[in-house]
């Protein structure tokens, strides 16, 4: 029987989200560097047990090939920054929920009103906006860390109550439009470094929706 | 030597192990033998480094964890849901090679999954004690659509309709999955008259190629097929029985339970899960056997080379031999199953009507038909085909692609008046008999540019419908076509 402790699930899941955030962030050269870093680090012999393995492991693979890590910079901008509406892939929840002139803040005002909710506030060094994908993914990474503390502490209660949290911030934010997201990045980036995290990154998104619905649904009281 | 692609693995502690090393003279396949292996899939160190695409087990203990199994196998690359389980427990050595290369031939046609067709459990339900301890994940393959071949566009969803979850839904020609409501039973599957749902760990491929390799393989006995639901235990049955495992029984077609009788099985099992059974089948599979005894008593044929739940004790009967057959696991092989196996007992004019009938036919009233097309647009195999000519309107029908869906009767603006009949019939003199027109009408045409308005039926029909209220405007209608009228009456 495969069996793991819930604090190793949850501080997994917080690492994944953690990187994904991270690795839609401008690719200085200390983060590109940490980003090498976790591919290599992370318990490939854990993470064989999720369906989401085979993806990562490409993004693994893609990683430590230097071909595909350099020159990122250029890459990034063109795809998610090039100026007011000119990126090819923008990755801000606004760009796709947004209703015919409606106004971008109501989505950052919204989400830092949640953000607050769950004990969070965007930091002042943060150069995005709240409906920006790194600071959604971000927040999930905080709540699977809630859930590893609860897990630890053996708090029963505290740990449906995170993973109802996270379920409802996925199925509010990230199940509404990072996938139509991704695809552009898998569209507009095929064979490079961002297509294969924008895969890496849906597949686990979409695996971790699952997860949680299936968790909720299976506890009995 | 070349390098392997597929790896079959035998535990250690069946007691024929060693017997089957040497067994495969296939360069392709790499035969181990591992000591406990049905208590510690331990094989990803034995795996390293070699290309292998496919993998077979062989295991002598039932209850191993399937979710450690898929852990194991993706350390080493490999696609899970096309990972074979062969239990050898209880076989003698011939038997179990036969099931292991019918499994090698399923391993073999696999041809992987997407991410949308593994579909993540839990071993039981779980307290919220023992949330605390997370159990046993697995993942079981469930069915995807292919929207490029999917018919939904034109009205079809017969997949809908036949799925016990409501995991399917079908709205303004869109069909939508919700994979959380699915299980696996693959009854969609079948029901899909263009081959559009796919389980990728049970595709008509993999079937076939297990079923052929099942009955040619050497062995002495006579042998028969057993069809059995996947998480059935496996019967205790004489040795010629070799099982063949689906998502539910209930998915089998009658010409996918009556298609090993061609390829050389001496007789047909089928096993449901009777009134456990999670899909609420028992009666459909007992409908479907019922077609396929009477099927075969008009052919001539004796009646029990089909059997419901029978004990497995005697061995099957000899069979007939093989019969040059394609595809007998497609979705189009109805008629062509239907029709070898009516001709191996040398008839050829068979009627048989029945709720299940894999095939049907339809008439066309021509009291009641405007020709409209309706029934042609929605056919989702071009069963029906609406043809326009200088003469007229055409309706063909070909019996050999119809399923006897209804869709076409379903669709039909005059169905109220009866002006198309489904016949849920087998009739084997117009399965063989090709395309056949069914109605002719003529077209009426613009007079003033030659174009065609409609079929003269339907502005007959038209007249009808608007009444005497209205009837100054059916000149008009009945001689212009649409561009022409504007300029006619302006």
């Amino acid at each position: 029987m495969v069996e793991w402790e819930g604090e190793a699930l949850g501080r997994l899941r917080q690492g994944l989200y953690r990187f994904f955030a991270s690795s839609f962030l401008y690719p200085e050269e200390s983060r590109l560097a940490i980003l090498i870093e976790t591919t290599r680090r992370l318990d490939q012999d854990y993470l064989a047990r999720f369906a989401f393995h085979h993806s990562w492991m490409r993004l693994r693979g893609a990683m430590q090939e230097e071909a595909m890590v350099s020159g990122l910079g250029k890459q990034y901008i063109r795809l998610f920054s090039a100026g007011l509406g000119g990126a090819i892939c923008p990755p801000y929840e606004s760009f796709y929920l947004a209703l015919p002139g409606q106004p971008a803040s109501l989505f950052a005002l919204q989400l830092e009103r949640e953000y607050a909710g769950l004990g969070l506030a965007l930091s002042p060094d943060y150069e995005n906006l709240p409906d920006h994908v790194s600071a959604e993914l971000e927040a999930m990474a905080f709540l699977c860390g809630k859930e590893a503390e609860a897990w630890s502490d053996r708090a029963c209660e505290r740990v449906v109550k995170v993973i109802e949290d996270e379920r409802t911030f996925l199925q509010r934010h990230l199940e509404k439009w990072f996938f139509a997201f991704a695809e552009r990045v898998m569209e507009e980036a095929a064979g490079t470094i961002y297509g294969t995290i924008a895969e890496a990154a849906d597949a686990f998104i979409r695996h971790d929706l699952e997860l949680s619905n299936l968790l909720l649904r299976e506890v009995s009281v | 030597m070349g390098e392997a692609k597929t790896a079959l693995l035998i535990c250690g502690h069946w007691r024929e192990s060693g017997e089957l090393t040497d067994w495969l003279l296939d360069e392709d396949v790499e035969v181990h033998v591992i000591p406990e292996l049905c208590h510690h899939f331990d094989f990803p160190r034995l795996l390293a480094g070699r290309e292998i695409r496919r993998l077979i087990l062989g295991l002598c203990r039932e209850g191993s964890s399937i979710g450690e199994l898929q852990t194991q196998a993706r350390k080493v690359g490999l696609d899970p849901l096309g990972v074979e389980i062969v239990s050898l427990n209880g076989n003698g050595i011939e038997r179990s090679k036969v099931l292991l290369a019918g499994a090698l031939a399923r391993a073999r046609a696999f041809k992987g999954s997407k991410p949308e067709n593994a579909k993540l459990y839990l071993s039981s339900r779980i307290s919220r004690r023992s949330l605390l301890r997370l159990s046993l994940t697995e993942y079981r393959a469930v069915s995807s659509i292919d929207q490029g071949i999917c018919a939904a566009g034109s009205g079809c969803s017969l997949c809908v309709s036949v799925c016990p979850q409501s995991a399917l839904e079908w709205s303004d020609g869109i069909l939508g999955h919700d994979r959380s409501r699915c299980e696996p039973c693959g009854l969609c599957v079948t029901a899909c008259p263009r081959g559009a749902v796919i389980d990728p760990a049970c595709t008509p491929a993999q079937l076939e190629a297990q079923i052929r390799t099942l009955l040619s393989v050497g062995y002495s006995d006579p042998r028969g097929i057993v069809f059995l639901c996947q998480q059935s235990p496996e019967p205790k049955a004489a040795s010629g029985w070799m099982p063949v495992k689906l998502p539910c029984v209930g998915m089998a077609t009658p010409t996918w339970i009556l298609a090993p009788l061609l390829l050389g099985a001496g007789a047909v099992a089928v096993l449901s899960c009777q009134r456990s059974c999670p899909t609420s089948q028992s009666r459909a599979i007992k409908q479907g056997v019922a077609f396929c005894r009477e099927f075969l008593r008009l052919i001539g044929a004796p009646e029990d080379l089909v059997m419901l739940n029978p004990a497995l004790e005697e061995p099957p009967r000899e069979g007939r031999g093989t019969v040059p057959l394609e595809d007998p696991y497609s979705h189009k092989a109805h008629a062509n199953v239907l029709t070898k196996l009516a001709s191996e007992y040398g008839r050829s004019r068979v009627i048989l009507e029945h709720p299940l009938s894999p095939v049907g036919v339809v008439e066309i009233r021509d009291d009641a038909c405007t020709a409209c097309g309706m029934c042609a647009a929605t056919c989702p195999t071009s069963a029906l085909t609406h043809e326009e000519g200088e003469e007229g309107v055409t309706l063909s029908f070909d019996a050999g692609e119809c399923v006897a869906c209804g869709l076409c009767l379903s669709k039909c603006p005059e169905r109220g008046r009866g002006a198309i009949i489904l016949h849920k019939i087998v009739n084997l003199e117009l399965l063989s008999q090709g395309r056949m027109p069914v109605y002719v009408e003529r077209m009426a045409r613009c007079i003033a540019c030659g174009a065609p308005i409609a079929s003269a039926k339907m502005l007959g029909r038209l007249e009808e419908l608007l009444g005497s209220e209205h009837a100054p405007v059916m000149p008009l209608i009945s001689s212009h076509c649409m561009d022409c009228r504007v300029m006619a009456h302006g």
